[in-house]
């Protein structure tokens, strides 16, 4: 299908359940529906590992996990919780690239991705990587297909480094009522080793994680709180769904919310908080390395690219994910040097342009 | 080992080219036949090949400058940090230049706030962690070679270590890095962020083996030393019931810092060497690391030690202070040469199974040095599957090196057919070239290779190194429907 695609230059959507719109394929002459995609699902828990047609569905995926204590360590975020059309599967998760709250200390949604395979868009049947922990037997492919949005080549099967799930959690609440606060705050935290594993803030308070094992949870809970400001502690279950909240912006995203998704050093968070209208919310996750920005629907053609440049200069990045036609590109064009090279790299898989050419990351359409 | 044809014609200039490069980079030209010499293999010591000559910049304006001049004029290059590379990934070319990256030796800038560092490629990675240590930090990748490997040498290879089971190999840990491409073209990959805008480039650049870019700067992120770090000895009857303890250790939610295997021969011979304490009545023995909070690296060894008993554990040793820790990886940390002593010369091979695969690929591994008439020592990163067999043999003894070349070869691809791959940490570099078609089929081959084409279109960074052949660019080129508007003239330059 692929090829006579692109014998006859037709494009081609390519898609799963169709749960990220704002990031998916865009328009295209056809659409190449992967949900039909069959193959076994292969979870060894000894060997940390994890082969799935990419067409899983991710609350799937996460369920067979738990059943041995296990999961995705990069905390894939639910899209359901931005787009509200399901949470999507596993393929999706790894084309979109995005991590969850856990990314800033487990690693990002790349660093798990071990394996593929796929059909590049010449049609051509390909595998990369492997189906070992360790691998750096030729190019990585993997990262470089992670976070590719379908548009240079579609990924079929998928393997997965798994990590064990902690058996217990706390969460301690600092109030913060700035950025700047909030950043100081959790900078501090994470200057020790101290078993954080989310570290986020909304609403004038900085939520941490502690993650660990049940017999040393509270003597880590115990020192951190020590050492940082005052703060209350939530644990258990109430700890898991507020971090589930949070993975899914916290539920606060109203319905015709326009949300940015701004990955920045964390230092940083608080230039661009100045630079922000009053009426846009904001939320600091990944220790303040990620900002999520919400603007009311009538903000839709503030320039969040050009706010975060003026924050960061070269450092960050903005993406909308959600919001209504605007003259503001979803995603900023790349400097040129970058753009010519990723353009490159689209036409060596994909020459005749035909997987999901709205997709490609600015400049290499 | 069969490298591409030399140019002849490129090598009958080598005049010309050394005066062209040191009028780029005045004073960092070596072309006499001594001064090049020492740059004439890495840590495959096996190859030997002098290059037209080496240049030593020491500004990504010169890199940029020194690649802009090769690219214009059809000479090769290959990139060399410290020249430890066991897969011979900074084996010279006869037909062309070395870049050394020594002289970039500068730790340019840490951001304790961010948790990053900015630091130049031919800076030592021990040299990262020891530059933060004061702040309690350090730089987590941490290869055996770490007190003379290179930074730039550990991108392009994507090091590991013995702690990557819980902290990843180079690439987890590296945020950005300025890139120089083949023509001169200088790139910013990533930054201090922890994510980097459309494709994951840094990603692709990261274990590339020198093939795609020169890098000139790389952002590392560093992390707060563990508050304690503490080792259990674990000493087994046979592989077959250490290998079943590290499995469950991990089916039991443990991720060790560390978790380290070796046999009887590397046993005895590491002991004979440092005497670090182990017992030599064994088949197996494993270090298992735990690092955190006291409490947390109490609850942790307490487990794995329970979980030993279960597995016929006959020999148990917890490290009571930092002094013994070290000791017990010193064995372990001289277990090359140690090897060393006991044979005149060791092939150290690097191949990743799955682990369950443990004891069937060790079995086949001593057939196969035996049908060659060697010996062999195995050491293994058992957490991740990381298997170092060491095959002993004769330099001087004719047609022994050629024999553990063999030996190793069959090795790798029996780890290929127990579903494992054909390197973990080292590199494919010239030594496994050749047997890329035995863990992918052609086109896997032609996906990957052809990216070069879009780095370095004329194929003239490394070439020979990592694929068996590389694909023509220009008959690759003729397919891009979109060149005609790539906006080639306006790349950057220096």
């Amino acid at each position: 299908m692929i090829r006579d695609a692109a014998a006859h230059g037709r494009s081609l959507a390519v898609s799963g359940t169709g749960s990220r719109p704002g990031i998916g394929p865009g328009p295209a002459d056809a659409a190449l529906d992967l949900t039909g995609l069959g193959g076994s699902i292969d979870h060894d828990p000894g060997e940390l590992l994890l082969t799935l047609p990419a067409s899983t569905p991710l609350d799937y995926v996460e369920s067979l996990l738990a059943q041995s204590d296990q999961c995705l360590a990069f905390e894939p975020p639910s899209p359901d919780a931005i787009w509200g059309r399901g949470h999507g599967t596993i393929g999706g998760a790894v084309a979109s690239g995005l991590s969850g709250p856990r990314r800033a200390f487990a690693g990002a949604c790349r660093d798990h991705v071990l394996g593929l395979s796929g059909v590049t868009g010449r049609g051509e049947i390909f595998t990369a990587g492997g189906k070992v922990l360790k691998n750096v037997t030729g190019f990585d492919l993997p990262r470089l297909l992670t976070g590719s949005r379908g548009t240079l080549a579609v990924m079929t099967q998928i393997t997965l480094k798994v990590l064990p799930l902690a058996p217990a959690q706390a969460t301690l609440l600092l109030p913060a009522d700035t950025p700047a606060k909030a950043v100081r705050i959790m900078a501090d935290a994470l200057l020790v080793d101290g078993g954080v594993t989310g570290a986020a803030w909304s609403e004038g308070e900085v939520q941490l994680r502690i993650e660990a094992s049940p017999a040393v949870l509270l003597a880590l809970v115990d020192a951190a709180r020590a050492r940082l400001p005052a703060s209350t502690l939530i644990e258990g279950d109430a700890s898991r769904a507020l971090w589930a909240a949070i993975a899914s912006l916290y539920g606060h995203a109203h319905a015709d919310d326009i949300i940015w998704r701004c990955p920045l050093p964390a230092s940083r968070a608080p230039a661009l908080a100045a630079l922000l209208p009053p009426d846009a919310r904001l939320r600091l996750d990944w220790a303040g390395a990620l900002a999520w920005v919400l603007l009311p629907a009538d903000a839709k053609d503030l320039d969040m690219h050009a706010l975060v440049r003026q924050a960061t200069g070269r450092d960050g990045h903005a993406e909308r994910l959600r919001g209504p036609a605007s003259t503001i590109p979803a995603r900023a064009p790349l400097e040129p040097g970058l753009a010519a090279l990723s353009a490159r790299v689209k036409a060596l898989f994909d020459p005749a342009g035909i997987l999901s050419p709205a997709a490609a990351p600015g400049g290499a359409a | 080992m069969k490298m591409p044809v030399p140019d002849a014609a490129v090598m009958a200039r080598q005049a010309q080219i050394a005066a062209a490069l040191s009028a780029i980079v005045p004073d960092g030209v070596i072309a006499d036949a001594d001064g090049v010499s020492p740059y004439g293999s890495d840590g495959l010591v096996m190859y030997r090949q002098s290059p037209v000559a080496v240049v030593l910049p020491r500004t990504t304006e010169q890199v940029s400058r020194v690649l802009a001049w090769c690219h214009a004029n059809g000479v090769k290059v290959v990139a060399r940090g410290s020249g430890t590379s066991l897969s011979g990934g900074a084996l010279p070319l006869a037909d062309g230049i070395v870049l050394g990256m020594a002289r970039f030796n500068r730790i340019l800038s840490v951001d304790y706030d961010n948790r990053c560092a900015v630091v130049q490629p031919g800076v030592t990675n021990l040299a990262v962690s020891q530059a933060i240590a004061h702040k309690g930090f350090y730089y987590a990748p941490d290869p055996s070679s770490q007190i003379a490997c290179s930074i730039g040498g550990n991108v392009a290879e994507n090091a590991g270590g013995v702690h990557c089971l819980k902290y990843g190999t180079t690439s987890p840990n590296l945020l950005g890095v300025e890139l120089v491409l083949m023509d001169g073209t200088v790139l910013r990959l990533g930054g201090p962020g922890q994510e980097q805008a459309g494709y994951d480039l840094l990603g692709l650049v990261c274990g590339s083996e020198g093939l795609l870019g020169v890098v000139t700067e790389a952002t590392v992120r560093i992390l707060p030393k563990p508050a304690t770090s503490r080792a259990l000895l674990l000493g087994f009857p046979s592989v077959a019931d250490a290998s079943d303890c590290v499995a469950a250790i991990i089916a039991a939610g443990i991720i060790p810092a560390g978790l380290e295997m070796m046999d009887a021969p590397a046993i005895r011979a590491a002991e004979d060497f440092v005497q670090a304490g182990y017992p030599t009545n064994v088949e197996a023995l494993m270090i298992a690391e735990a690092d955190g909070s006291v409490a947390e690296v109490d609850d942790q060894l307490a487990r794995i030690t329970t979980i030993a008993g279960a597995h016929n554990c006959t020999h148990l040793r917890a490290s009571t202070d930092e002094a013994q820790r070290l000791l017990f990886w010193a064995g372990r940390k001289a277990a090359f040469p140690a090897v060393g002593r006991i044979a005149s010369d060791y092939y150290c091979v690097d191949g990743t199974i799955p682990r369950r695969q443990l004891g069937a690929v060790l079995g086949q591994i001593s057939a196969i040095v035996a049908r060659h008439g060697l010996g062999v020592a195995n050491v293994f990163h058992a957490g991740d599957g990381n298997l170092h067999p060491l095959v002993m043999y004769d330099a001087a003894v004719p047609g022994q090196t050629e024999a553990a070349e063999a030996a190793g070869a069959e090795i790798l691809m029996a780890c290929v057919d127990a579903g494992g791959v054909l390197t973990g940490e080292h590199g494919v570099g010239v030594e496994k070239r050749d047997l890329m078609e035995h863990q992918f089929s052609a086109i896997d081959l032609e996906v990957q290779s052809r990216l070069k084409c879009a780095f370095d279109a004329r194929g003239l960074l490394n070439p020979g190194k990592l694929f068996p052949t590389l694909s023509r660019c220009a008959e690759m080129n003729a397919m891009h429907v979109h060149d005609g508007r790539l906006p080639f003239p306006e790349l950057p330059r220096f």
